[in-house]
């Protein structure tokens, strides 16, 4: 009985540890309301932070590494389209031109990521390109949460 | 007793007269209009200079190049995407929302407090979007140049730290040169047509009638 469950245990961990490498999206209904908007903003803040240390230490990891990093953005992108639906009608309409520079600067962001498959193809040592890559994510995306903020301040997100 | 109802009556009715207008306050700030994309331009031809500077301290360097020379120049192209993050995104903004980005960003101009500005750009608005298509398909040619420029860079790194014992490709070399001069060529067309987008809203370049 023991074996049968400790089977059923290493069975589970196996596809825990499967789905734990897929990014998780729960399902967030968004709040149009400023509790809803400040925590959006907390959110965001936070993914950009989780991506800065992630490029910072993933040339480190021994395996997947790029995974790591790839997932992280989608969670940045992710928590900024959840942002957005927190948004008032009043703030999308203000803010147009910023949400469009931010989510252009999303775009450009993940640049990086193709940019890192044509320099291996090209010949480059997939570990130096890596940390390119790194570099320049941890970098750019610095600029991006400040811009973030920048439009956010601007828009009088969170406030009553 | 009646002492205190009354110094919290007064109280009270300052605190619902701020509330009322507080509305205005709580206003959605306009941008920075014609200003802060004139800085920003700026910061870009900069970034940009920077760039070539290192390209051609790597080219005129003798080869092999020591690995510090090598980390610099790879150092300087991370430094390049980054700076040129905002820069882009507001063309790529530019070339999605189109006549929208204008009419919004517009409103940034006007939404200052100065109402001799206010008139001047309702005065010069068709102008002022002819000088905004301009910007637009500026900003569409440096976007293309800045590409090609950094595909360049990139390739050039490669061929560094893979072998900095080599010379890097003359040809390789030139061409990116060359995309790089188009990038600061166009972000200076874009700056003219800020400055005469400026020209038109400041009311220092209109005499006083005496």
């Amino acid at each position: 009985m023991a074996a049968v469950l400790g089977l059923a245990v290493l069975g589970l961990s196996g596809s825990c540890a499967r789905l734990a490498a897929q990014p998780v999206f729960w399902p967030v209904v968004p709040q149009v309301t400023p509790d809803g908007q400040r925590n959006a903003l907390k959110n965001v803040r936070a993914q950009a932070n989780w991506l800065q240390n992630t490029t910072r230490t993933a040339p480190n990891f021994r395996t997947g590494a790029y995974d790591q990093v790839w997932q992280q953005f989608q969670m940045l992108r992710e928590a900024f389209r959840v942002f957005t639906s927190t948004l008032s009608q009043r703030q999308l309409d203000a803010g147009a031109n910023d949400l469009a520079e931010l989510n252009a600067g999303l775009d450009i962001l993940q640049e990086a990521f193709a940019n890192y498959h044509q320099d291996v193809a090209a010949g480059q040592f997939s570990d130096r390109a890596f940390r390119n890559m790194c570099q320049v994510l941890g970098k750019a995306s610095g600029v991006w949460i400040h811009e973030f903020n920048r439009a956010t301040s601007r828009l009088r997100v969170g406030w009553p | 007793m009646s002492l205190r109802f009354l110094v919290a009556a007064l109280i009270g009715s300052l605190l619902a007269g701020c509330a009322t207008d507080d509305t205005r306050s709580r206003a959605i700030r306009g941008g920075e209009g014609i200003p802060e994309y004139q800085a920003l331009v700026k910061q870009s031809v900069q970034s940009m200079e920077k760039a070539l500077s290192a390209l051609d301290r790597v080219t005129t360097a003798t080869v092999p190049l020591s690995p510090r020379t090598v980390a610099r120049f790879s150092s300087r192209i991370v430094s390049l995407q980054a700076e040129s993050l905002k820069v882009r995104a507001r063309s790529q903004a530019l070339q999605t929302r189109g006549d929208a980005f204008f009419q919004h960003w517009e409103e940034s101009i006007v939404s200052v407090k100065d109402s001799r500005i206010r008139e001047l750009a309702v005065r010069h608005r068709p102008q002022l979007q002819e000088h905004f298509t301009h910007i637009k398909a500026a900003s569409q040619t440096t976007e293309q140049s800045f590409r090609n420029f950094l595909a360049g860079l990139r390739q050039l790194q490669v061929q560094l730290e893979s072998n900095h014992a080599r010379a890097l490709p003359p040809r390789l070399v030139e061409e990116t040169r060359d995309h790089g001069k188009e990038v600061i060529k166009s972000l200076q067309a874009v700056s003219r047509e800020l400055n005469d987008m400026q020209a038109l809203v400041s009311p220092s370049h209109y005499p006083t009638p005496p």
